[in-house]
């Protein structure tokens, strides 16, 4: 059953003439005064020089392709130094891997020389003592090499090079 | 929304990139440029941070996820971009953000590129007095017509909030505009 919205007259309320005719009305009058306030101008007052909107275009794309230009450069230059960088570090870790395994197979496997050419390459900080430590067998042995020199070339190379000389 | 996503592909593409840039310049230099100008009020500063704007956009393009529209992502630069400016130019000069802004109003009485008469030139005052955000609100919705969802997602505020600010601030420009 359809409801009857009409208006009850036992309530005392009354309404004004027509209110339901002109609400409508009213309602959007409400409407444009909140879009188009009545006090307010609609138009800013800004302009722009002329044919502007056609030149910032091209301001705009000329600045991108200097940004793109600029960003190859850069990247040619990262990728140089990348590619040294790459080389000194590839470089550092094979040494440091030829260092570890030499290390790894323990003191007793290193010859002299191979010992010398690591400490001369930098990459094993010792001193003279450490070395003793290290090859107390081998000194023992340049000893026994020094007694193979005969006393009479001891006496030969004493007589060339006068050591007292040296004293004066 | 497939044809925007189609765009914002092509925009994310190398090979396609240039040219897909170019089109989206020549589509909203003018609506962003609008949005600028009313923000920063002089021709000159508009133009620098359009420009900016739009490296900005080219510079981050390949970040955009597509979470909210393209338009309201570039709007949203834009006025980060603007505001960022005035600031910086209010420091550079050493005083405060509002008395920067009655500084560049005053100024539009000897701009060129203002034309406006009296009427205007006192509604710039009144916007000028407003807080920022009120004045955000009030350019978007009034000269802009932009819509209130749009504006939720460029200022990433709700649509009741940005319902009030701008009643507040048409009122307040009312009462300026009619106090005499």
């Amino acid at each position: 059953m359809k409801k009857d919205f009409s208006h009850s007259k036992k309530d005392g309320f009354q309404l004004p003439d027509n209110y339901f005719e002109k609400f409508e009305e009213n309602l959007m009058h409400t409407i444009t005064q909140i879009k188009q306030p009545a006090e307010l101008p609609k138009s800013s007052g800004f302009k722009v020089p002329d044919a502007y909107f056609e030149d910032v275009e091209i301001s705009i794309l000329a600045k991108i392709e200097t940004e793109n230009k600029a960003k190859f450069f850069t990247f040619q230059r990262i990728k140089k130094f990348a590619y040294s960088a790459a080389a000194i570090a590839v470089t550092a870790l094979i040494g440091v891997w030829v260092f570890n395994s030499r290390t790894i197979t323990s003191n007793q496997t290193l010859t002299a020389t191979e010992l010398e050419t690591i400490i001369e390459e930098g990459y094993l900080p010792v001193n003279s003592y450490d070395v003793g430590e290290v090859f107390s067998d081998e000194i023992s042995d340049i000893s026994i090499t020094s007694n193979m020199v005969s006393d009479e070339d001891i006496i030969d190379y004493l007589s060339i090079y006068d050591i007292t000389q040296d004293e004066n | 929304m497939v044809e925007e996503q189609l765009f914002i592909a092509a925009l994310q593409n190398k090979e396609t990139q240039n040219r897909a840039f170019q089109q989206l310049v020549s589509q909203y230099k003018e609506r962003l440029y609008w949005h600028i100008r009313r923000i920063v009020l002089n021709h000159d500063d508009a133009d620098d941070v359009l420009q900016n704007t739009f490296v900005k956009i080219y510079r981050n393009i390949h970040n955009f996820k597509g979470e909210s529209a393209l338009f309201s992502w570039m709007y949203r630069i834009a006025t980060n971009e603007s505001l960022t400016f005035l600031k910086q130019k209010a420091k550079m000069a050493n005083i405060t953000d509002e008395e920067l802004q009655n500084s560049l109003v005053q100024n539009l009485q000897a701009d060129s590129y203002f034309e406006g008469e009296e009427i205007q030139l006192k509604l710039q005052q009144a916007i000028a007095k407003l807080p920022e955000k009120q004045r955000l609100v009030f350019n978007m919705k009034y000269f802009e017509e932009l819509k209130y969802e749009e504006m939720s997602q460029i200022l990433d505020t709700s649509v009741g909030a940005l319902k009030s600010s701008y009643h507040h601030a048409v009122k307040k420009l009312e009462d300026y505009l009619t106090e005499d």
